[in-house]
């Protein structure tokens, strides 16, 4: 009896081994995401072209370290996340392809988003930082960064960990150069410290504390906001001035083969289309809300501000990429320890 | 046969050792990588020795009802043990988080400690618990009622019973003591979804930190993790300490194995009272509180169903893997020098002191070129499983593996039998129940294994623990906590076929206790 139970076993063991470490063949594209409307893109563009696209879904975080592990061998054609930042560093590290063919149709606020020697285009725009509140709580939300050190939201604002939430890097880059730059800036950080601001991970654990009323004020990226807020009626948005804009940008990996390189420029030229365009809104989620930077675009979700009436800046993605290891040190250290 | 062996060593050396020396030796390589601060390591430190020191006891407390103690509480007890076993951090941590963050419950006192240093002790504790049941258990479950006989004849009082029994369990509890203890220390699933960190660092987090910001910096976490691994070299040593000063052959031809006995009086409302807590707070809270948020929304997609499936898959050939190599390990151990033993508990303690995202870089950087191209394959993401789980299999499988009697297999060969008897109707049949402990735990550790599946998982086929996560940033939490539960259940029903098959297969303790 043991050793028929052995063999059974045995059996089992290799056929799940010929099943699933059988190699697939290769081919098509794969497409590393940390948008949520990744997947849904990728399934139409197979739909429409017959290429297969191999999607790997993560948070900008771990996606961007899987890139920067595999160095000059890239098992990726094209990436797709939230922040020039984040592209222009690994530019920095010479693991991106140059002169991307930028989008057609470009508005102006679309244009200021291209690099400047094409190593990332721009598919959209977020903003870095915005409020979001409990008017029943909090009758009157801060309107400028600087409101946040007023007595009476001593205590009530949280905000994410930019060392563990990537797309907050640029809120906090958007603070420090609204406070007069880096370092001039860590004094409005450690001020708002001192008022009690409070740390989270990433944007579900700062808007579950807005819920469970442990905070009032949630300091969010505006896609997590204007989502959250529409399936909480009752919770009201706050575009501060200036608002920083967090765009998402799509990479191609350097080296790429030329047939490679032409059916990945197909990929970028078909999500910006604007059946495409309405299906990213529809199937993204969070990420679903963003303001459409080409001409022929449909309109952003309802509940999202037309982004004419909004004071934006842009930082410049080299310089505060540059940056960021330092000041996320610096914030570990001074803000985020109790 | 030495030829083989050697080549063997080499193929492990190749695919466990060396993926982790290569990041790990980036530090020397770059030179400029620093530590800013200690207080992450000390926090951790603190929780590592906390919770190996209350879990230790416990679990040997525990394993000893479970071994000789029988009825309806023991049973409860050993039932919700192996549930708890299966439980992910995720799920546990969830769960709790999901009643403590209801506004009424957050800001009373409960809720404050669950959501500070009191609450991260309680979470590793339940996590850990298992694992120290499980390993004490095989001790306990190869000691021969002859002691007991002997302790009755000689007339010693029951308390010194006990601490003749605790002696000779000391070694399973320091083996116990010392996986609580570094599981604890390179755990981030439970104070990452308890969203403490930041209030509290811990040196997992100092790690992640380095890992998340751009530019990476693989040489920044890879020195981190120095600190890991001495910390966890010092709880390997001294549980080998321990293991060498008090380890006794218990498992052995004459054996014969204590019925188990009704406990009566004070002992059964101890066990029952045991019971309902670990009922109560490690399985039906966290469960109850998960499955409300499962109920709500729509159904599964295909797409997030079949991580299920697949990740399944990989446990199952990830545990073979490493439970195979962690048998060959430990075998070649013995009679060879101290300096082999050390070698081997070296690596063995360098790879479970790192964390997730650290070995997978480590298996990126080895072999994505184009020598040794596995990268991008599921092979590749299995022998990363392996590794990972390796240490945990081997430690699990050793204090068994310690107590058999070598006369056994030598008595076996003058006899004439073949390998294939040897291994699979002696060795496989005494230690089947600790190789089965061990091989559903690499099993339910891969199925949701996230930090190694994010960095290797092939492009178009998702594990469970990345399509949770992914659930979860899509803000689907009832889609995330249908797919935990769902794949929970599945591994709840692996484990009760292979214990029918247990059963099936008359391992001599059960049918000791059977004729019993």
């Amino acid at each position: 009896m043991r050793k028929l139970i052995a063999s059974v076993f045995a059996v089992i063991v290799v056929v799940v081994a010929a099943l699933l470490l059988w190699p697939a063949p290769q081919g098509g594209l794969v497409l590393y995401t940390g948008l949520d409307y990744g997947p849904a893109v990728a399934a139409a563009f197979t739909k429409e072209t017959g290429i297969k696209v191999s999607v790997v879904r993560l948070s900008t975080g771990s996606l961007l370290a899987r890139i920067v592990a595999q160095g000059s061998h890239p098992d990726w054609d094209i990436g797709w996340f939230d922040g020039a930042t984040a592209a222009a560093a690994l530019d920095q590290d010479h693991l991106l392809a140059h002169g991307l063919p930028a989008p057609a149709g470009l508005t102006p606020v679309g244009q200021g988003l291209l690099s400047a020697n094409g190593a990332y285009i721009p598919t959209g725009l977020t903003l870095a930082g915005v409020f979001i509140s409990d008017p029943t709580r909090l009758p009157t939300a801060p309107s400028v960064w600087n409101d946040l050190l007023s007595p009476a939201y001593k205590n009530l604002a949280g905000m994410n960990d930019p060392s563990i939430s990537g797309p907050t890097y640029p809120m906090l880059a958007g603070m420090l150069d609204n406070a007069g730059g880096w370092p001039q800036g860590q004094a409005f950080l450690l001020a708002l410290k001192a008022n009690g601001v409070h740390m989270f991970d990433k944007n579900d654990a700062t808007l579950a504390a807005l819920q469970s009323q442990a905070i009032s004020l949630a300091i969010v990226q505006s896609s997590a906001a204007f989502f959250y807020a529409s399936h909480h009626p009752g919770l009201r948005v706050t575009i501060p001035s200036p608002a920083y804009v967090l765009p998402n940008v799509m990479v191609e990996a350097a080296g790429l083969s030329a047939r490679r390189q032409k059916e990945v420029a197909r990929f970028m030229a078909f999500v910006m289309r604007p059946d495409i365009q309405r299906l990213r809104q529809i199937e993204g989620e969070a990420d679903g809300e963003y303001w459409p930077i080409t001409q022929n675009a449909p309109a952003p979700l309802p509940g999202m501000p037309d982004l004419t009436g909004i004071h934006t800046i842009t930082l410049d993605p080299v310089k505060w990429g540059g940056l960021e290891s330092t000041i996320n040190s610096w914030f570990a250290k001074m803000m985020s320890a109790a | 046969m030495r030829l083989w062996r050697g080549l063997a060593l080499l193929l492990l050396a190749l695919l466990f050792i060396y993926p982790l020396a290569r990041l790990l030796l980036l530090p020397l390589a770059v030179g400029s990588a620093s530590v800013e601060s200690f207080r992450p390591f000390l926090n951790s430190a603190a929780f590592a020795l906390l919770t190996g020191c209350i879990v230790a006891p416990l679990g040997a407390l525990a394993a000893q009802a479970l071994e000789t103690k029988a009825g309806g509480a023991v049973r409860a007890l050993g039932l919700g043990l192996w549930l708890l076993f299966f439980t992910p951090g995720y799920v546990l941590t969830t769960g709790w988080l999901v009643i403590f963050t209801h506004p009424l419950l957050r800001d009373s006192l409960p809720g404050q400690l669950f959501l500070g240093p009191a609450g991260l002790v309680f979470l590793y504790v339940l996590k850990a618990l298992p694992f120290a049941v499980f390993v004490a258990r095989t001790t306990f479950a190869g000691a021969s009622i002859s002691l007991r006989e002997a302790a009755l004849v000689l007339r010693l009082p029951a308390l010194r019973r006990l601490g003749l029994t605790m002696r000779l369990v000391l070694p399973a509890m320091a083996a116990a003591f010392a996986i609580a203890a570094i599981e604890t220390m390179q755990e981030f699933g439970i104070p990452a979804t308890l969203g403490v960190t930041t209030k509290i660092p811990i040196l997992t987090y100092a790690i992640y930190q380095r890992l998340n910001t751009t530019p990476t910096d693989f040489a920044g976490a890879a020195l981190l993790c120095w600190w890991l691994i001495l910390s966890a070299g010092l709880l390997a040593a001294l549980q080998i300490i321990i293991q060498r000063r008090f380890h006794a052959a218990l498992v052995h031809g004459k054996a014969r194995r204590a019925p188990p006995v009704h406990p009566g009086g004070a002992a059964r409302v101890v066990l029952s009272l045991a019971a309902a807590l670990l009922w109560g707070v490690g399985i039906a809270g966290p469960f109850l509180a998960l499955l409300s948020v499962a109920m709500q929304g729509t159904a599964l997609d295909a797409e997030a169903l079949s991580a299920i499936p697949r990740s399944l898959g990989y446990g199952v050939l990830a545990a073979t893997l490493a439970l195979g190599a962690a048998a060959f390990v430990l075998k070649l151990q013995r009679g060879r020098s101290a300096w082999f033993t050390m070698a081997v508990q070296g690596a063995l303690t360098a790879n479970m002191a790192v964390p997730g995202l650290v070995l997978g870089a480590g298996y990126v950087v080895a072999f994505n070129n184009d020598v040794l191209p596995l990268y991008g394959t599921a092979l590749l993401l299995v022998i990363a499983y392996a590794a990972g789980a390796l240490p945990v299999a081997a430690r699990l499988l050793g204090g068994a593996m310690a107590q058999l009697d070598t006369k056994l297999d030598e008595a076996a060969r003058i006899f004439g039998l073949n390998l294939q008897t040897r291994l699979i109707d002696i060795e496989g049949a005494l230690l089947i129940r600790p190789a089965l402990y061990a091989w559903l735990l690499v099993v339910g550790a891969v199925m949701f294994e996230l930090p190694v599946s994010e960095l290797l998982y092939v492009p178009g086929q998702m594990p469970l623990g990345v399509a949770i996560v992914s659930a979860d940033m899509m803000a689907n939490y009832d889609q995330a906590a249908r797919l935990a539960l769902l794949a929970m259940g599945v591994l709840a029903g692996l484990a009760a076929i292979l214990n029918l098959a247990l059963h099936l297969a008359h391992a001599p303790s059960l049918r000791v206790r059977g004729r019993a």
